[in-house]
């Protein structure tokens, strides 16, 4: 059993190297210390190459740590066994960024939903159809979709689909990765809605990475920048936004803000080509 | 259980393209043929009849395909060679298949050590030319139609081997794998309803230009003396044996050819409709 | 007054047979002069922007009205518009990890884009002009990169080779098929402040496709807002983003994150957008419009002008409607 008051995710200096990669190989995660609390969103904001993917597998336990340890609800993968993994499993999900790619496209929707519980043994055919019917209902789609194939569906829709077969198991820990990053702008509005309702009526633990801030302050509690494998910065998410310390925080900020609508008019700031930001593009 | 189940809906777009519904209607006069002609055709393909008024008749006389220099039936011969075409070929591709495809998605899974040696020798496989190999086949074990089964599997594996492999490392690298995984899906779970439904498609579409490939490749053979021995019928034995004649009677020749020709397109237009009608890009809407 | 740089005239763009996936588009965009054209997917964007190049995809032709360039209609289908293309009017693709070749080094790809509209030139004044260019495209170092392969490059510095080959020409127009979607964000804004001062620099009219509402307006002076192949607004684009004239605009504009304030729920658009084109009449956004009514769903709105340089197509706006804006 986990520590009663264990934290639902905690990194503690974790370092990570590309799975795959020999023992001499950069780490692509360095020395990362986060921790996000029950009932609240952490967002993690970082651009593609920052290393936030490999940390998603991390967290589900399919990366060795190179140093440093993950801790889900106070235990590390490495000490369950696995049937205790296995029902670890149940209590941490994931919801991916492409909708065309996450569902099996030869299985039904309410066969992808039903899964985690025929995998679990929660249920019979019947509770388990029922649960289906009512997590379909929970991400607004209706109970016929059941029988469709994902092809039939849009992205929005897939996506639906997606985040209720992340819930069918009950999890307390939902990992949320770009989750609206590949859909229309119309649509994400009706994605974001329904993810920040569910985390508040479901009162769950929400990691969720982007690299859009704007959805980020919708959307988060807390806030930690990923910048090449390190965080830069974290804290509670009116300091990181009114107050940023560091110059990528604040880079990433101006260059969000010269696009976002209203803000062009008084003069966008110009991002110098500065090497200080690590890389040349 | 596995789902099978687009199909429905699969049928009927693959038959509703012109090119399937022309495809799917040889394809079905040709399965008829083979199958069901030999039990409704009254001729005997092995009867002779050494008479100077029976042999070489030209069609629709008597005999509806004309007789050979020997008397017999042409169309009851036609239709028993497409049967045991068809039949040879699809053992030879089955065979084929599914050794391909279990090496193909073992060495996709494994990955290393395991992974490179079934490459190299797949590669090695593919080099071989179908006909030394039949040759071989013969001298080894008798000519025969086994000779061309193993040989036209032996071809087939290294295809499958490939297709399987590439495929089992595009799909295992797909997010619902990773989604499977989390889920608490086992490795055993993992490969029969994630990996193995999504190979089917692939495999099949290979499997249709495989099929038509083996029944040029048994003809070919057949013509070359290597496959089922005369007095039995098979297309490529038909032929050569009617070459000899073919300024008399070219109707010997030319009716096991179109009985080639028939399963050949009918296959490759099937098979095309079941490409278009599987492609992947359609997934995106 | 001189005709527009580009005029595009109730365009019709479809497959013969099928209906149409760009109806009755009109646009134009003047000498030096900035236009983006904004929409989801579906909405038509890219298409009108391939047609205007003449690079549609196989099976879809320009079925109706007219493109103009300084006044005068062209065929962009035919082959004669290939002396215009890369000349007169370049193109830069969204994925440039795709849109360089390989196994080409970039100089020699520079190279060949100035070699197809001036075959004469001598091989070593091509090769210095590739270098000028990289270097006008702030690659660091560019008479050594110059041979170097695209895989060398990150996408950033690849986006900038796209950009310098389509500028090698000096193009009167440049066509930017979402330029930015595919790099980073601090990235994007480097991209776009060389394109925006490399066509300052030149004169060169920009046509930037984009489904990124800020995007827009921190690039381009007029906005064209599509959706479902028909263009629902065009105008100046501070007015339009900051007081839209048509339901689908400032649905869009109610529905993003505000980067700037914090909201408790955002207000999204029901539905999506649609997949396939309908056919028939009637305006393709009513389906997901709030402020729908009865002649919405039975006839296609008519453009009216807004302004002296904007204009909407939504029955809301027509005075015969009975019910006023």
């Amino acid at each position: 059993m986990s520590p009663p008051d264990a934290p639902p995710l905690e990194l503690s200096q974790l370092s990570l190297r590309y799975p795959g990669s020999g023992r001499d190989a950069t780490p692509v995660v360095r020395a990362v210390s986060l921790r996000c609390d029950a009932g609240r969103t952490l967002g993690l904001v970082g651009e593609s190459g920052s290393g936030k993917t490999t940390l998603a597998r991390a967290i589900f336990g399919m990366v060795p740590a190179a140093s440093g340890t993950v801790r889900v609800f106070g235990r590390e993968w490495t000490d369950l066994d696995a049937a205790a993994r296995k029902r670890m499993r149940r209590r941490v999900q994931m919801v991916f960024q492409d909708p065309y790619a996450s569902l099996n496209p030869m299985m039904t929707i309410g066969e992808a939903i039903a899964e985690p519980l025929v995998v679990h043994g929660l249920g019979d055919r019947a509770a388990r159809a029922a649960r289906v019917g009512e997590l379909l209902g929970l991400v607004g789609l209706p109970a016929d979709y059941a029988s469709r194939y994902p092809a039939q569906l849009s992205g929005g829709q897939r996506q639906r689909v997606a985040i209720a077969r992340a819930l069918s198991p009950g999890p307390e820990l939902l990992v949320c990765d770009e989750p609206v990053s590949a859909l229309d702008v119309s649509v994400q509005a009706q994605i974001l809605n329904l993810l920040k309702s569910l985390q508040q009526r479901l009162g769950l633990a929400m990691l969720f990475i982007s690299h859009d801030l704007a959805v980020i302050r919708f959307i988060a509690h807390a806030i930690a920048v990923i910048q090449e494998g390190r965080i830069v910065e974290q804290g509670p998410r009116a300091q990181v936004l009114d107050a940023p310390r560091h110059p990528y925080t604040r880079a990433l900020f101006a260059a969000g803000l010269t696009r976002s609508i209203g803000a062009a008019a008084a003069g966008a700031a110009r991002i110098p080509d500065d090497p200080g930001l690590g890389r040349t593009t | 259980m596995i789902a099978l189940a687009p199909s429905a809906d699969l049928l009927r777009r693959i038959f509703a393209s012109p090119m399937g519904a022309i495809g799917g209607a040889l394809l079905a006069i040709v399965l008829c043929a083979a199958i069901l002609g030999p039990l409704v055709v009254a001729g005997d393909p092995l009867r002779q009849f050494l008479r100077p008024d029976r042999i070489f008749l030209p069609p629709a006389s008597d005999a509806l395909f004309g007789t050979d220099n020997l008397g017999r039936d042409v169309l009851a011969r036609v239709l028993a060679g497409m049967r045991l075409s068809l039949a040879l070929a699809t053992a030879a591709v089955a065979v084929g298949l599914a050794i391909g495809a279990a090496l193909g998605a073992f060495a996709g899974l494994v990955g290393g050590i395991a992974d490179r040696i079934i490459v190299r020798a797949m590669d090695a496989l593919m080099a071989f030319p179908v006909l030394i190999l039949a040759i071989a086949v013969a001298v080894a074990f008798g000519r025969g139609p086994q000779g061309i089964v193993v040989a036209v599997a032996f071809v087939n594996v290294p295809i499958f081997a490939r297709l399987a492999r590439s495929q089992t490392l595009r799909i295992v690298a797909m997010p619902y794998m990773t989604a499977a995984e989390i889920l608490g899906c086992s490795l055993w779970r993992r490969l029969w309803r994630h990996l193995i439904p999504n190979l089917f498609n692939p495999l099949i579409v290979q499997g249709t230009i495989s099929l038509s490939f083996a029944v040029l490749i048994e003809a070919g053979l057949s013509f070359l003396g290597l496959g089922v021995q005369a007095p039995r019928p098979a297309l490529g034995l038909m032929i050569a044996e009617a070459k000899a004649f073919i300024g008399i009677a070219p109707h010997l020749v030319l009716f096991p050819s179109l009985g080639i020709v028939a399963i050949v397109v009918a296959l490759n237009l099937v098979g095309d409709a079941f490409a278009e009608a599987t492609d992947p890009r359609r997934a995106r809407p | 007054m001189t005709a527009p740089l580009l005029a595009v005239e109730r365009m019709t763009i479809g497959r013969p047979g099928a209906p149409p996936v760009v109806a009755d588009m009109s646009f134009r965009i003047g000498a030096g002069e900035r236009l983006a054209l904004v929409g989801e997917s579906g909405s038509g964007k890219t298409m009108s922007a391939l047609a205007v190049i003449g690079l549609l995809p196989a099976g879809f032709r320009v079925t109706g009205g007219a493109i103009r360039f300084d006044g005068v209609a062209v065929d962009t289908a035919a082959p004669a518009m290939r002396a215009r293309r890369g000349k007169d009017v370049a193109i830069v693709f969204q994925d440039p990890m795709t849109s360089l070749n390989p196994v080409m080094r970039i100089g020699a790809q520079i190279v060949e884009a100035i070699e197809a509209h001036d075959p004469g030139i001598d091989r070593a004044a091509a090769r210095r002009r590739a270098i000028e260019l990289l270097d006008a495209v702030r690659i660091a170092k560019a008479a050594e990169r110059v041979d170097a392969y695209p895989h060398e490059f990150s996408g950033g510095m690849r986006q900038r080779v796209t950009i310098a080959i389509a500028l090698a020409n000096r193009p009167r127009l440049l066509i930017a098929d979402e330029p930015t979607t595919a790099l980073d964000v601090t990235t994007q804004t480097q991209i776009l402040a060389l394109m925006d001062e490399l066509c300052r620099a030149h004169g060169t009219g920009l046509l930037l496709i984009t489904h990124d509402l800020g995007l827009a307006q921190s690039c381009c002076d007029r906005i064209c807002v599509l959706y479902g192949g028909r263009v629902m607004e065009t105008g100046p684009i501070a007015r339009v983003l900051a007081r839209p004239d048509h339901p689908y605009t400032a649905a869009l504009l109610r529905s993003v994150p505000p980067g700037d304030r914090d909201v408790e729920w955002l207000e999204p658009i029901a539905g999506e957008p649609p997949r396939i084109q309908a056919d028939g009449r009637r305006c393709r956004f009513a389906g997901r419009c709030a402020h729908r009514f009865e002649r919405c769903l039975s006839h296609d709105p008519v453009p009216v002008a807004t302004g002296p340089d904007a204009m909407a197509a939504c029955h809301l706006l027509q005075p015969s409607a009975g019910r006023g804006p």
